[in-house]
C-alpha cells in the first residue's frame, strides 16, 4: 500500500496534474465561499471540462473542488453570516460571533485548520479502514436511516435558546417544508397549490439563504435606523495560537472521526455531520454556554466534521460503487466517463488510479490550509466594508445565487418569502436554523420511516428489535436529556443574547 | 414576551390546523395508503406542530407578566422601525416582475441603489460601485460559470 501511494503522489507532484490540483482547490474555495453555489454546483460544472483529461488529472481536479468548496462554505458564513453551503450552517454560530468581537483572522484560521484536519484524518480513514467502514455502512436499511434522521433532529434542542419548544416549533415547521411536493411513495402532490414549480418541493439553498442571508439584511436595515454602530470592525487580524489549536485538538479529532463515519453513510452528507459534530462537542463540553459566543470548539467542530465528510463519502463509492453524497455521486459519474467501474475491483484493475487520487486528497487538504491561511488578510477585509453597503451587495448574492441553482426566478422568490419569514422569526425568538436542519432531515426521516413500516408490515417493532436502531434511540434520548439538564444550568442571558441574534 | 409567545403559539396553532385539515383532501392512490400514503407524515408533523403550539401558548397565557414590561417587550417587536425592512422587502418582491422584463443588470442597479437610499448612504461613490459590483456580479456568473441570468428586453 505505501509504495502505492509513493506512486500517487509521483504522479500529483507533476506538472500535468499538480496546477489542475491546485486551481481545482482555489476554485473550490471561491466557489464555496459564494452564497448559492456549493461543492456539488462546482463540481458539476467543472465536470464537461474533465472529459478529455488523463483519469488521475480528472479525478485530481475534481476532488481538488470538492475538498476546497467544503472549507470554502465557511468564509461567507463567518464574515457575511450567510453560508455558502448547507455544510456551513452549523459554523455561523460561533464564527460570526467571533468576527463581530473583531477577530475574524481568528476564525477563519480556525476554519481552515479545522477543516485541514477533517479532511486530513477522512483522508487517512479513506485508505486504511475503507473496507471496514463500507461493510458496517452496509448494515444500514430503512430503520437505520429513519434513526439516524431523528438522532439528527434532536439537535434542534441544543441549537434552540433557552426556548426549546420554540426550537422545535421552527424544527416541525421545517418538516412541513419538506413535505411540500410529490410524495416519495405514492407520487401525490402535496401542498403544491397547483404550482409546478412546487412538485419538486423546496430547494435547500433557496431557502437557507432566505433564512440567513436576507433576514440578515433586513434586520440590519432596522439597526441602521436605529442607528446603532453595527460596524465590525476587525482590531485582531491574528490567526489562531499554536496553544489554542491544541486545546481544540481532541474536539477537531472527535468531530473528523464522526464526519468520516457520516459521510460513509450514503445519503449523509456534509450538512448532517457538520450539525451532529457541534452538537457532540457542545454537548460534551465544560463550557456549552460559551457556544454560540465566538467560542473556538463551536468552529472547529463542524469544520471538522464537514470536512472529515471528504474521503468519507469515497468510502462506498470506491469500494462498493455507491456514491456517499451528491459529490460523490458526480464523482462516481466521472469514473464511469473516464471507462472506470467503482467497486472492489477497482482497487484490483486500477490501484494507480486509486491511490493517485488518495495522494491528491491528501495534497489538496495541505493546499487548501496553505491558501485558506494566506488569504485571510484578504478575506478578512470583506467585513470592513460599510453596513450600508454591504446590505445591497449581499441581497444582490443572494438573488444570484438562489436563481443559479436552477435557473429559476421561483427560487428567487422563495429566497425573499423566506427572508420575511426569517424577519419576523428573529424577532420573535424562534431560531431558523431548525427549519435548514429539519428541510435536509425531513425526506430522509419520511421516507425510512414508511419503508420500515412497510418491511414490518405495519408494525412498529424495528425500533426495539434492531442493536443500530436501538443504539440510535439511546443515543437521542442521551442527547436530548443532556441538553435540557445543561439549558437548566444556562445562565438565561446568553441565551437571549443568542435569540437577539437570531442565530440560537 | 407574553403576548409575543401566545400570538406565536396561535398562529402555529392555525398552520398546524390547516396543514391536518388539508390532508383529509389528498386522495390515496395504493392499497396501503390508508395507514402510510401521502397524508401519514404530513398529518403526524400537524400534530406534533399543533401539540408544541399548545405547550408555547397556554403557559404563557397563564403567566403574570408586568404590564410595563409586557409593553416595552411587545414594542421591542412590533414598532415604527420595522417600516424599512418592510419597505425593502416590497422592493425586493417588485424586483422578480420588473427583472423579467428589465433584465438582470439594469433592474439589480436599481435595486442596489434603492437599498442604498433606503439604508441612508449619502456618499456617491456608494452609488458608483453599484453598477460596477453588478458587473462584476454579473460576468463571474454569466461568463465563468455559465449562468443564464435573465436577459429581459436590453439582452443582458
Amino acid at each position: 500500500m505505501f509504495s502505492l501511494l509513493m506512486q500517487g503522489f509521483q504522479s500529483v507532484f507533476t506538472l500535468q496534474i499538480f496546477p489542475l490540483l491546485a486551481a481545482g482547490v482555489a476554485g473550490g474555495i471561491i466557489i464555496g465561499s459564494l452564497p448559492g453555489l456549493t461543492a456539488t454546483m462546482g463540481v458539476a460544472i467543472l465536470l464537461p471540462f474533465t472529459f478529455g483529461m488523463e483519469s488521475t488529472a480528472a479525478l485530481s481536479m475534481l476532488v481538488g473542488i470538492y475538498v476546497g468548496a467544503i472549507y470554502g462554505g465557511s468564509i461567507a458564513a463567518i464574515l457575511l453570516r450567510t453560508p455558502g453551503t448547507p455544510a456551513a450552517a452549523a459554523t455561523v454560530f460561533d464564527g460570526n460571533a467571533l468576527v463581530k468581537q473583531g477577530k475574524a483572522g481568528k476564525a477563519l484560521s480556525m476554519s481552515a485548520i479545522a477543516s485541514f484536519t477533517g479532511g486530513l484524518i477522512s483522508t487517512i480513514m479513506l485508505i486504511t479502514l475503507s473496507p471496514l467502514l463500507a461493510k458496517f455502512a452496509l448494515k444500514f436499511s430503512a430503520p437505520e436511516y429513519f434513526m439516524l434522521a431523528v438522532f439528527g433532529l434532536t439537535i434542534i434542542a441544543s441549537i434552540s435558546g433557552k426556548n426549546i419548544i420554540k426550537g422545535f416549533l421552527a424544527g416541525f415547521f421545517g418538516l412541513f417544508i419538506a413535505t411540500v411536493g410529490m410524495d416519495p411513495v405514492t407520487g401525490y402532490p402535496r401542498f403544491s397549490m397547483g404550482s409546478i414549480q412546487l412538485l419538486n418541493g423546496f430547494s435547500i439553498i433557496p431557502v437557507l439563504i432566505g433564512l440567513f442571508a436576507v433576514s440578515e439584511a433586513l434586520v440590519q436595515m432596522e439597526d441602521i435606523i436605529r442607528s446603532k454602530n453595527v460596524r465590525t470592525v476587525i482590531t485582531d487580524r491574528g490567526l489562531v495560537s499554536f496553544r489554542e489549536v491544541l486545546s481544540v485538538l481532541p474536539t477537531m479529532l472527535k468531530s473528523a472521526f464522526m464526519g468520516t463515519f457520516i459521510g460513509s453513510i450514503p445519503g449523509a452528507g456534509a450538512d448532517i455531520a457538520a450539525f451532529i459534530s457541534y452538537n457532540e462537542a457542545k454537548r460534551s463540553s465544560r463550557h456549552p454556554e460559551k457556544f454560540g459566543t465566538g467560542y473556538l470548539p463551536g468552529i472547529a467542530a463542524p469544520e471538522a466534521g464537514n470536512n472529515g465528510v471528504t474521503g468519507g463519502a469515497l468510502v462506498p463509492l470506491l469500494t462498493l460503487g455507491v456514491p456517499g453524497d451528491a459529490v460523490a455521486a458526480i464523482l462516481l459519474g466521472a469514473l464511469i466517463i473516464q471507462g472506470l467501474t467503482p467497486g472492489p475491483m477497482l482497487f484490483e484493475q486500477n490501484p494507480d488510479i486509486v491511490y493517485g487520487l488518495f495522494s491528491s486528497m491528501l495534497v489538496g487538504n495541505v493546499l487548501m490550509l496553505i491558501l485558506g491561511l494566506s488569504c485571510i488578510r484578504f478575506f478578512s477585509k470583506i467585513v470592513e466594508i460599510p453596513r450600508k453597503l454591504i446590505i445591497p451587495m449581499i441581497l444582490v448574492l443572494s438573488i444570484v445565487g438562489s436563481f443559479a441553482m436552477n435557473n429559476s426566478l421561483f427560487d428567487v422568490l422563495v429566497t425573499i418569502l423566506f427572508g420575511i419569514i426569517g424577519y419576523f422569526m428573529i424577532k420573535v425568538g424562534i431560531p431558523q436554523s431548525p427549519i435548514v436542519l429539519a428541510l435536509i432531515l425531513g425526506p430522509m426521516a419520511e421516507s425510512n420511516l414508511r419503508k420500515a413500516i412497510l418491511m414490518y408490515e405495519g408494525s412498529w417493532s424495528f425500533l426495539y428489535t434492531r442493536p443500530i436502531t436501538i443504539a440510535f434511540i439511546i443515543l437521542s434520548v442521551f442527547s436530548l436529556v443532556t441538553t435540557m439538564r445543561m439549558k437548566k444550568k444556562m445562565p438565561s442571558d446568553t441565551d437571549t443574547n443568542l435569540e437577539e441574534e437570531g442565530i440560537a | 414576551m407574553r403576548k409575543i409567545n401566545i400570538a406565536t403559539g396561535f398562529l402555529f396553532f392555525l398552520t398546524g390546523l390547516a396543514i391536518f385539515i388539508n390532508t383529509f383532501y389528498f386522495k390515496q392512490t395504493l392499497i396501503s395508503d390508508n395507514y402510510l400514503g401521502a397524508a401519514f407524515f404530513p398529518r403526524m408533523v400537524s400534530v406534533c406542530l399543533m401539540g408544541l403550539s399548545l405547550l408555547l401558548a397556554v403557559p404563557a397565557f397563564l403567566q403574570k407578566e408586568e404590564r410595563e414590561k409586557e409593553k416595552k417587550d411587545f414594542r421591542s417587536v412590533i414598532n415604527a422601525d420595522m417600516l424599512r425592512p418592510a419597505a425593502g422587502a416590497v422592493m425586493l418582491l417588485l424586483y422578480l416582475p420588473v427583472v423579467q422584463f428589465l433584465g438582470f443588470s439594469l433592474t439589480t442597479v436599481m435595486l442596489f441603489w434603492g437599498f442604498l437610499k433606503l439604508a441612508g448612504a449619502g456618499k456617491v461613490s456608494y452609488y458608483i460601485i453599484a453598477p460596477v459590483f453588478t458587473a462584476a456580479v454579473y460576468g463571474v456568473f454569466r461568463y465563468l460559470f455559465l449562468v443564464q441570468l435573465p436577459e429581459g428586453l436590453i439582452g443582458f
